[in-house]
């Protein structure tokens, strides 16, 4: 199992008017393999989990709220006093959002192995992570690796971003709203850049407020709502619990919401739809099943 | 980094928020001159217990005005230890028939006078943090930053641009939090890539940290760009003709709280100078 937690609590600020309850008794696993998607609303406590896979946020001992917590990332247990972080970084890999904001080297190269450089890897072993990490986020290498990170195109910056998470060849893949700020095309190449990724990284966990993507790409959703677990579901189960998610405020993709609407007016197709693929294959054995009705 | 206290208003309703930030500017700058006249722990005592009537009214809690001290404790300590040990007081006959000890070893002295003094002086530097620190407890940077343009707009007729000045101090301290913020994101972003920010020599710590500075630079560049775009496209263009949205106006508790603080201040004065050669101020305040 890639990620273990039970009953883990975090309150910012605790005694004090500013107090907050970031999570309350969450209890989650992600398996091995998984495509993990998180969704809920902004401040639900998304992101505070989720720093506390890569020990950015470390569980809590004061005020006493996490006396039962457990908390195991890649055979790692950090609830202990003194984790070692260096593995951890090592198995986790995080992409923040709007990982642009982390660039800062004279060249991409450069940029890209900064990564690999802290943990040690010997200089042969770097180039060679960088030459095939700039590839595999889609970016010509002889192209952009000297080049300033600056000088590049808002999506070409967030490649070079990734591509500096993935050169430490994470086990598990953790990504804060990856799309956040891009224009259509740009968010379906990153994520079809995600899913190309996992085939060497094996566990992701994706944090979205977009419900097309967590439908097409996730196969497991939590959802979050003031700090809380509401469920875990498989897309298609989530998204036919209406009411569910009627009551939390979050939609339906917009593919599940047009196959909805289809089926209401008449048109044979499964209302709970969920990738673009599927309603389109419906779609047109409806209008071959039409023009043959017609013959 | 979200645990600095120093600068961050506490939210409550009190009197002491409420009253006009002018007033309680003047009264603060007051109040520190005030205790450069203390000169005696019993006058000191009387200081403190107008302030921690002060800090009551304003329903911030002791124990969090108390934690800004936190910030000079080292200093404290210090002035502390170095008054005791180089003061020599009236010299080794006076000091011995005044306090009954003097003890020399090496180029150090401990007297009685020079613990007087040391503790005054400890003194001293906890109430001139602690009254400050309650200022920007109970007024909001906003406030505080109107109240100084306008306590300076005399200026104006020297030509200085008095509003120009604010406008840059209340945008500074509006991105204070916000630069923070990102700090701290940028930190994470490379830390969850390996960095290590509390490892090695002062040279690599340093060298650790360029990873995080340069983001910033580009970050704050961005938005200093973005927030001048923002501003010409309101037609902001300086103080001219412009009028404020909330007009300061002194109200009652304000002049109370002018008289009070002049009470203070009076009242430290006649115990330091005793101008009328009263006996029982001469005997309250001997040490």
């Amino acid at each position: 199992m890639s990620v273990e937690i039970k009953n883990l609590s975090y309150i910012y600020n605790p005694k004090s008017p500013f107090e907050k309850r970031a999570l309350d008794g969450v209890t989650l696993d992600v398996e091995d393999g998984d495509f993990f998607g998180i969704i809920g609303h902004t401040g639900s406590g998304k992101s505070t989990l989720i720093n506390h896979l890569n020990a950015l946020t470390r569980v809590q001992t004061k005020p006493r709220i996490n006396e039962n917590a457990v908390l195991n990332v890649c055979g790692i247990d950090l609830t202990a006093k003194k984790p070692d972080l260096k593995k951890l970084r090592e198995k986790v890999g995080m992409v923040f959002q709007y990982p642009e904001y982390q660039l800062f080297a004279d060249t991409v190269a450069e940029d890209v192995a900064y990564g690999a450089k802290n943990l040690g890897v010997d200089k042969d072993e770097i180039n060679v992570r960088v030459h095939e990490a700039i590839e595999r986020v889609g970016l010509d290498y002889d192209d952009v690796a000297m080049r300033s990170p600056f000088d590049l195109s808002g999506g070409q910056k967030r490649r070079v971003a990734i591509a500096g998470v993935i050169v430490m060849r994470p086990e598990l893949l953790i990504l804060d709203e990856p799309t956040a700020g891009l224009d259509p095309k740009g968010k379906k190449d990153i994520l079809e850049l995600i899913r190309a990724v996992k085939r060497t990284c094996p566990t992701v966990v994706m944090v979205s407020h977009n419900m097309d993507e967590v439908a097409e790409y996730c196969n497991k959703v939590a959802v979050f709502e003031e700090g809380k677990v509401m469920g875990v579901f498989t897309p298609d189960k989530l998204f036919a619990e209406r009411e569910l998610i009627k009551s939390l405020g979050l939609e339906l993709p917009t593919v599940t919401e047009l196959a909805a609407y289809l089926a209401e007016s008449g048109v044979n197709v499964d209302p709970s739809t969920l990738t673009e693929a599927g309603l389109e294959s419906q779609l047109i054995a409806y209008a071959k099943n039409i023009k043959n009705n017609a013959e | 980094m979200k645990d600095i206290s120093f600068g961050q208003v506490y939210p409550v309703e009190s009197p002491i928020h409420r009253l006009d930030a002018r007033a309680k500017l003047i009264i603060t700058i007051t109040y520190i001159v005030t205790i450069f006249f203390v000169d005696t722990f019993v006058v000191y005592g009387v200081v403190a217990v107008a302030l921690l009537g002060v800090i009551l009214l304003s329903r911030v809690p002791l124990r969090k005005v108390l934690s800004s001290v936190k910030v000079i404790f080292f200093l404290v300590v210090f002035t502390f230890v170095f008054t005791l040990l180089f003061n020599r007081g009236m010299g080794p006959e006076a000091e011995e028939a005044a306090y009954g000890y003097y003890i020399e070893f090496g180029p150090f002295v401990i007297c009685g006078s020079g613990l007087i003094n040391a503790g005054r002086l400890a003194c001293r530097l906890f109430l001139l943090v602690l009254g400050p620190s309650l200022l920007t407890f109970t007024t909001t940077p906003m406030d505080l930053t109107a109240a100084i343009e306008h306590l300076l707009s005399p200026l104006k007729l020297l030509r200085l641009p008095i509003h120009e000045l604010a406008m840059m101090m209340s945008l500074t301290l509006r991105l204070i939090p916000t630069i923070m913020e990102e700090t701290e994101k940028i930190m994470n972003a490379q830390k969850a890539r390996g960095a290590c920010f509390d490892h090695g020599n002062i040279f690599k710590r340093a060298a650790a940290l360029l990873p995080v500075l340069i983001p910033m630079f580009i970050c704050s560049l961005k938005r200093a760009y973005e927030l001048a775009d923002a501003i010409d496209s309101r037609c902001y263009h300086g103080a001219k003709g412009r009028t404020k949205m909330k007009v300061m106006k002194y109200r009652v508790p304000d002049i109370l709280a002018y008289l009070f603080s002049a009470a203070l201040l009076f009242a430290v004065l006649v115990f330091a100078y005793n101008w009328w050669g009263w006996s029982w101020v001469a005997e309250f305040a001997v040490i």
